[in-house]
């Protein structure tokens, strides 16, 4: 596909604004009525949905030109998919999200490339990473752990960690302890260790596909090495990637993607985990993009007039996990759940996706703020959420300001009441010299 | 000095009107003379009656030729505020012979009335096909209809009165220079005859296209075009219509009471009158006025709920149970009855021009008015600074009556005080003067507002909008370049 | 003068112009990127004919108040630019229409200022959008008039400047009669508040002292951003005897929430026009309905099963057409009242005039689809769905008079929309798609065609051009003013309507001294010698509107009797 391919999407168009806003129906407050961070931010009409779109449209009819102003707005857009959600609410014809991912492309054909991009790229090729660590450091965090090696052993569950898990030391007890609770619920779980690699979707967001194919390819190699029947993620980037984006460039894992979410209320469920201790917490949940309407499963390309398109040929956003962690939060003794205006298919992005986290740490900061300003509306004690990213973009939003608001993986919630103390910093570090 | 009998001008009128309808008798001047309020600067030299627009397009042409200054009347007398009276030497053009009910169009509820068309005939034509009028409260039997809805009096049922325009639509307009113009959908295109053929009634009154100039000459006494009809709202004859009162120490208690009932639309005519305005409505001679105010509480409700054409038992019975509700939550008391007047009569007497002597000159033969636009909520403010400034003036507080009519649906109200006095007691009506002078100052001062800037009112009230004045000014330039329509009043004299 | 094509793009701003606006407003609100100015040029809907463009603004300038907005607009006045403010820039109608414009994007002017719950208003800057007002009104048990263009419009927009009816019309009248006081910046960079708030005594009033400017500042239609830029105004709040704050579970036709008590939704059937026009007047003069109105079944169809109108099948189904058709003197109520009893006199109001006509009445909630009926009509959620079917629309018509004269003239509207169908040139929604709905309990009745088509199908948009000039023909012999107005089609009707234009430009040269408005909506001349476009229905269409026009031009004593 091209940009090119995307001109009826572009020019559907009617320039209704509604991808502005969260879906009216939803709309609750003045305060909390917007739902994209970037036009929020920035104002002009380029930086909404439509905006970006109608830039597309000038530049494939020849209008104007991608410079880099162009590009910088383009890149300058989480890709968090709030506009595709508003826009689908009454239009069948047009993929905003897609002509928003097909921009970023067409900026990286194009030579428009950002540093903090390339950086990104750079650390990728060299470490496979998007964090610029050392490959070799990839499965630290799981020393000690009786978890498999899938490189020399098979496994049925493979867990894949993803980058910021595997290399942000403040989120290993989380990590840890979760990979210890599939563990403790019989599950035979692997691990990659130094071999696992970056999904590559973030190279994809960013419009390196080539590069994403690369690591979608080594992916359903070692999937397919494994023999494994399930993936299980922590990282919602990484569950996004393997349902959307894999199909996407025709590489669908050959096995189920579960979120680490989804198989801890399954083994709750099952009876296998049990959540027995009292966590006394007013707690509201924050809707990963990536684990909610951008999770939504690839569905095949519609050939022909998307007026035509039926329903369930139409991804809109409704199909993402959005009732998992809500039950989840329901089974855990003492949790009480206090919803914010903008959650499910119209929740607000943390700031970090799209390559925002690292390019405009400005802007990221900005929608991260914005929702721990949601988050407080409501009156909650803290923010509970699923994605590493979220997390911290929050936490580096609220260390940039000095201000304090807890933020919590459910994962951790679930661990207090299955009564797994977390890991001191020095117990890991023993693990690790293990 | 030669008169006007002997000058061009009656002359020339009497060419476009015929000679008898062109007077320049001193007492048919005289009549067109204001009460106290006018202090006029300069005085009618003729009086004009046309009879069509065309009599009027070629009165304001021939103003135009000879620089004369127009000053249109409809209604009779007595007049109170000196819209009608010259601040120049001018010709009355005296609209009162136009007096047609073109239509009273029963299925859209609408009516087009000429200047001439008082309250009385316009009502008794309009109840033949089951359509009541929208009145200001107890308008004198020679209140033009048309004028009335030009200034924007408020009418007694704020539940219709959507907006300050109504209950007027469309209009026709001779503006400064003769030009025929026709405001909302009745400017067209084609003649009112075919746009009735169309099923089209002059309902609309926003337009044509970009501009509403029949709310531009709302207001405008005058001074920017003549009116020669008008479409006007109407609405159903109600088929039950019960009145009830709430009397009350506490204005306050009322003012809570009445924001509810128009929030939920509840009641028709909705009103509020102190006892010495209620006793002037209720009664006639001075000595019953008094006596009847005395057994009256401070302040009186008057409130209709009406069932129309459907159903109208069941209307009645769930807003008097809405309204009932409401009053038990803020503990206003409802009655069927004050002293004076049971639901029938205040019922009656609301429905109808007043009758004679006009109410407001009942108690004292002189009456000096203040009133201005506020909300509901700041009323009790303004009375209380009526009453310091009278009791410092040495006026009689009780000698000052009291009316609150809520307008835009409750959303504002017209506020207005009678300053009762004696014209033939000089002292006293110098008193009256010198407290209507200062309170009007002292509660524009306080946010009142003077939307109907009559006599000394335009400095007040335009001394605080030089925004607007210029504005006005420019167009007033444009509709009367050479300014011959009522010179020199609102904005438009030399002063501002 | 009104460019096509690429020309539509104007020479860039200069550098001097450029540098005083990033000065009045800050260079990070100012852009003259092509790119993102396209993104205001891109205006399908309501514009003129097969042109999908406006004109490309020269920059787009982001004022934060009513300072910065008099800083830009005296700017264009220093640099001979012109200027146009957008809000949320719902159609052509908000984009600039001629060379050399500064679009003035208002979004960072969204604040509700106050809401006097009380007196029942709200103060509103431009980009407060109408979702945003009404879920802060609703907390109060307040409810706001929002225009048929839905909840992501601005009130203020409406109110001031453009057209502004709806299905609430009933119980919450219409935009322009709904305005108090208002902060007016002229376009010669002066400020004007308009009633109450020019003399410092609050919103609440919008007209006088004497004269009342409203009728300056807009009329039926408004000036499109002709005639200056609106900052702040009040707004007239209605009762909302629902929730403070309703939560429905999803977002259009998957609505769900339950209905408040005493709120109904019922859709009437009559067995003709005439039937419809009698019953729904006697029902609305009554003052029953919070939103009611007539759905054309075409329209209905559009939303519902969009794809069947696209199928060969669906042209060919003539008996299925036809027994569609029969349901379409059809009226939804949706009522909201504040007391059982109300309810149940409404209730009764509306059978006592379904039955005298021969008509019948549904329940809604016996067909399940109450809940979404009620609130997407209570939050004006659904308007966008027009875009559904053919990714296009534009509406015919607009007009507002008595109820009768609207709805009489209905079947000549599906005439000419049905000749265009046949064609091939719009989407095939049967052709009875005219919408009504009534304003004050019935002032005024509305009618408006809705046509859709795709903008992307060169087939299709070169019929919009003459179907609007048939429907502008026909609106003429139904003696009803032309709808929103080019310089050529208001030199041609201006003389029907009493020469209005005079006054009108009138206005325009006392507010506009130097013409620094894009007033190419309002009082721009059309452009001599300008080449007629070589479409032979537009050339047949043009000289039937000239000769209709000069049929009904007003003489010196008005119009022909």
């Amino acid at each position: 596909m091209t940009l090119s391919d995307y001109e009826r999407d572009m020019e559907g168009c009617s320039r209704c604004a509604s991808c502005k806003w969260v879906p009216f129906n939803q709309m609750r407050s003045w305060r909390f009525a917007k739902n994209c961070p970037s036009i929020t931010r920035y104002d002009f009409h380029a930086y909404s949905g439509g905006g970006r779109m109608l830039m597309g449209l000038s530049m494939v009819k020849g209008r104007s030109e991608l410079t880099d102003e162009v590009a910088d707005i383009i890149y300058r857009c989480q890709l968090c998919g709030a506009c595709d959600t508003a826009c689908k609410v009454y239009r069948d014809d047009i993929d905003l999200s897609e002509v928003l991912l097909e921009l970023r492309t067409t900026c990286v054909e194009q030579g428009k490339l950002i540093p903090e991009h390339m950086m990104v790229i750079d650390s990728l090729k060299r470490e496979g990473n998007v964090l610029g660590e050392p490959k070799a450091e990839r499965g630290a965090w799981a020393h000690g752990l009786p978890v498999k090696n899938i490189n020399n052993e098979k496994a049925d569950v493979i867990f894949h960690t993803g980058c910021r898990y595997s290399y942000d030391r403040e989120l290993w007890p989380t990590l840890r302890g979760t990979v210890k609770l599939l563990l403790s619920a019989g599950l035979d779980v692997g691990i990659a260790f130094s071999e696992e690699s970056c999904c590559g979707g973030r190279a994809y967001e960013m419009g390196f596909r080539g590069e994403a194919q690369n690591y979608a390819e080594d992916m359903l190699s070692r999937v397919k090495a494994s023999g494994a029947k399930l993936i299980v993620t922590p990282c919602a980037d990484g569950y996004a990637h393997f349902r959307y984006i894999y199909p996407r460039m025709g590489k669908a894992l050959p096995v189920e993607v579960m979120h680490v979410s989804e198989v801890i209320l399954h083994l709750v469920k099952e009876g296998k985990l049990s959540l027995k201790n009292e966590v006394p917490m007013l707690v509201t949940w924050h809707d990963p993009c990536h684990l909610g309407r951008m999770s939504e499963p690839y569905l095949p390309e519609w050939n022909g007039d998307k007026i035509m398109r039926t329903l369930d040929r139409k991804r809109a956003g409704h199909n993402g996990v959005y009732d998992v962690p809500r039950e989840l939060l329901k089974f855990i003794p003492g949790v009480d759940l206090v919803e914010m205006e903008r959650i499910r298919e119209w929740s607000w992005c943390c700031g970090a996706g799209g390559g925002v986290y690292e390019a405009y740490p400005e802007l990221c900061t900005f929608s991260a703020l914005e929702r721990i300003e949601e988050a407080r509306s409501t009156g909650a004690e803290a923010m509970a959420t699923s994605c590493p990213w979220c997390h911290v973009a929050f936490r580096e939003a609220l260390a940039e300001t000095g201000d304090s608001f807890p933020v919590y993986d459910i994962l951790d919630l679930v661990q207090q009441s299955v009564g797994l103390s977390p890991e001191t910093s020095e117990e890991i570090q023993g693990g690790e010299r293990k | 000095m030669a008169t006007v009998a002997e000058s061009p001008v009656k002359k020339r009128l009497s060419d476009i009107v015929g000679s008898q309808a062109v007077s320049d008798k001193p007492d048919v001047l005289q009549s067109y003379a204001g009460g106290p309020g006018s202090a006029p600067r300069g005085k009618p030299i003729a009086t004009v009656r046309p009879r069509n627009r065309n009599e009027v397009q070629a009165i304001v042409r021939l103003a135009n030729e000879l620089g004369i200054n127009l000053v249109p009347a409809s209604s009779g007398p007595p007049r109170f505020r000196g819209g009608t009276v010259p601040c120049e030497a001018g010709v009355i053009v005296d609209l009162s012979a136009m007096d047609r009910i073109v239509r009273v169009d029963r299925l859209n509820m609408v009516a087009i009335i000429e200047p001439g068309v008082t309250f009385a005939r316009f009502k008794a034509e309009a109840e033949k096909q089951q359509l009541r009028v929208f009145m200001p409260l107890l308008p004198r039997s020679t209140k033009s209809a048309l004028a009335s809805y030009l200034d924007r009096e408020p009418i007694t049922i704020p539940k219709y009165h959507w907006d300050m325009s109504d209950p007027m639509l469309t209009a026709e307009i001779v503006f400064g220079e003769g030009d025929l113009f026709r405001t909302g959908s009745a400017a067209g295109p084609g003649s009112l005859e075919d746009q009735w053929k169309m099923g089209l009634a002059q309902k609309n009154p926003e337009g044509p296209a970009q501009t509403s100039f029949n709310r531009v000459v709302q207001g405008a006494q005058g001074t920017l075009g003549i009116v020669t009809w008008a479409s006007v709202k109407l609405g159903m004859l109600p088929e039950i219509k019960r009145c009830y009162f709430a009397q009350d120490d506490s204005l306050e208690r009322l003012v809570d009471f009445s924001y509810r009932v128009h929030r939920i639309k509840l009641a028709d005519d909705f009103l509020i009158l102190d006892r010495m305005a209620l006793a002037s409505a209720l009664a006639e001679s001075p000595d019953e006025i008094r006596a009847l105010a005395e057994k009256q509480a401070p302040y009186t409700l008057i409130y209709c709920v009406c069932g129309y054409w459907h159903f109208p038992e069941k209307r009645v019975a769930y807003q008097e149970k809405g309204i009932s509700g409401i009053a038990q939550h803020y503990g206003v008391r409802l009655t069927n009855e004050v002293p004076g007047a049971g639901s029938k009569r205040m019922s009656e007497i609301i429905d109808n021009p007043s009758s004679e002597p006009y109410w407001k000159l009942r108690l004292k033969g002189g009456v000096r008015e203040v009133f201005f636009l506020t909300t509901m909520d700041k009323t009790p403010g303004f009375i209380k600074q009526m009453e310091t400034l009278a009791e410092e003036r040495g006026f009689p507080v009780g000698d000052i009556g009291l009316y609150i009519q809520p307008v835009q649906q409750g959303r504002n109200c017209h506020m207005e005080f009678q300053i009762y006095y004696n014209p033939d007691d000089e002292p006293e009506t110098a008193r009256a003067n010198k407290l209507f002078k200062e309170a009007s100052r002292a509660m524009a001062g306080s946010g009142a507002f003077f939307s109907r800037p009559y006599g000394p009112w335009a400095d007040i009230a335009y001394s605080r909008c030089p925004d607007t004045v210029w504005m006005l000014k420019e167009i007033k330039e444009m509709l009367d370049p050479n300014r011959v329509l009522n010179r020199g009043k609102l904005c438009f004299g030399e002063e501002i | 003068m009104k460019q096509t094509g690429p020309s539509l793009i104007s020479p860039p701003i200069g550098d001097e112009a450029y540098k005083d606006l990033e000065e009045a407003v800050g260079p990070e609100f100012v852009t003259r990127e092509p790119a993102v100015l396209d993104g205001y040029a891109w205006q399908p809907l309501w514009n003129e004919g097969p042109e999908m463009w406006v004109h490309r603004p020269i920059a787009v300038v982001l004022p934060a108040s009513t300072e910065e907005v008099q800083a830009v607009v005296k700017i264009c006045n220093k640099h001979g630019l012109k200027f146009k403010a957008i809000c949320t820039g719902w159609g052509a109608l908000a984009g600039p229409r001629c060379e050399n414009v500064v679009q003035i994007e208002l979004r960072r002017m969204d604040r509700i200022l106050e809401i006097d719950e009380k007196n029942m208003f709200v103060v509103v800057e431009p980009h407060a959008i109408g979702g945003q007002v009404m879920a802060e009104t609703m907390r109060k048990g307040l409810h706001t008039h929002i225009v048929s263009s839905g909840a992501a419009s601005s009130p203020l927009a409406s109110a001031t400047s453009c057209v502004g009816c709806a299905p609430d019309g009933t119980y919450m009248n219409w935009s322009s009669r709904n305005l108090l006081g208002v902060e007016w910046v002229l376009p010669d960079g002066e400020v004007i508040r308009l009633g109450t708030l020019g003399s410092g005594d609050g919103w609440f009033c919008g007209d006088g002292p004497g004269p009342s400017l409203r009728g300056v500042l807009r009329g039926r239609l408004g000036a499109f951003g002709g005639n200056g830029v609106f900052t702040k105004c009040a707004l007239k709040l209605y009762n909302w005897p629902g929730p403070p704050e309703p939560v429905p579970e999803g977002f259009l036709y998957d609505t769900e929430l339950e209905l408040p008590p005493h709120c109904k939704a019922y859709i009437m059937f009559f067995p003709d026009r005439k039937s419809l026009a009698d019953a729904t007047q006697a029902i609305t003069v009554e003052g029953i309905g919070y939103n009611a109105f007539k759905p054309g079944m075409g329209s209905l169809l559009t939303m519902i099963v969009p794809h069947l109108l696209h199928k060969e099948s669906w042209k060919k189904a003539k008996y299925l057409k036809k027994a569609i058709q029969a349901f379409n003197y059809q009226f939804l109520e949706v009522l909201a009242t504040d007391s059982a009893e109300e309810l149940e006199f409404q209730e009764a109001v509306m059978r006592d005039e379904v039955s005298k006509h021969g008509g019948f009445m549904m329940d809604m909630e016996h067909t399940g689809m109450a809940e979404m009926i009620f609130w997407t009509f209570v939050l004006s959620s659904n308007y966008p769905i027009f875009f559904k079917a053919a990714g296009m629309f534009i509406t015919a018509y607009g007009q507002d008079e008595s109820h009768h004269s609207m709805v009489m003239a209905s079947p000549d509207g599906e005439k000419i929309k049905q000749k265009w169908i046949d064609r091939g040139g719009i989407l095939d929604d049967n052709a009875d798609s005219g919408i009504h709905f009534m304003m004050e309990e019935s002032t005024v009745s509305h009618y408006e065609e809705p046509i859709e088509f795709d903008h992307r199908n060169p087939d299709q948009t070169r019929t919009i051009k003459p179907i609007e000039m048939e429907f502008t023909h026909m609106q003429a012999e139904h003696c009803m003013e032309s709808g929103i107005t080019s310089p050529v089609m208001r030199k041609m009707f201006g003389p029907t309507e009493g020469f209005y234009t005079k006054w009108q430009k009138g206005i325009g040269n006392i507010i506009d001294p130097r013409g620094c408005a894009d007033d190419y909506l309002y009082n721009a001349e059309p452009v001599e010698g300008e080449p007629l476009p070589d479409d032979p229905a537009i050339l047949e269409m043009t000289e039937k509107l000239a000769d209709i026009a000069t049929k009904m031009a007003w003489t010196e004593d008005g119009p022909l009797e």
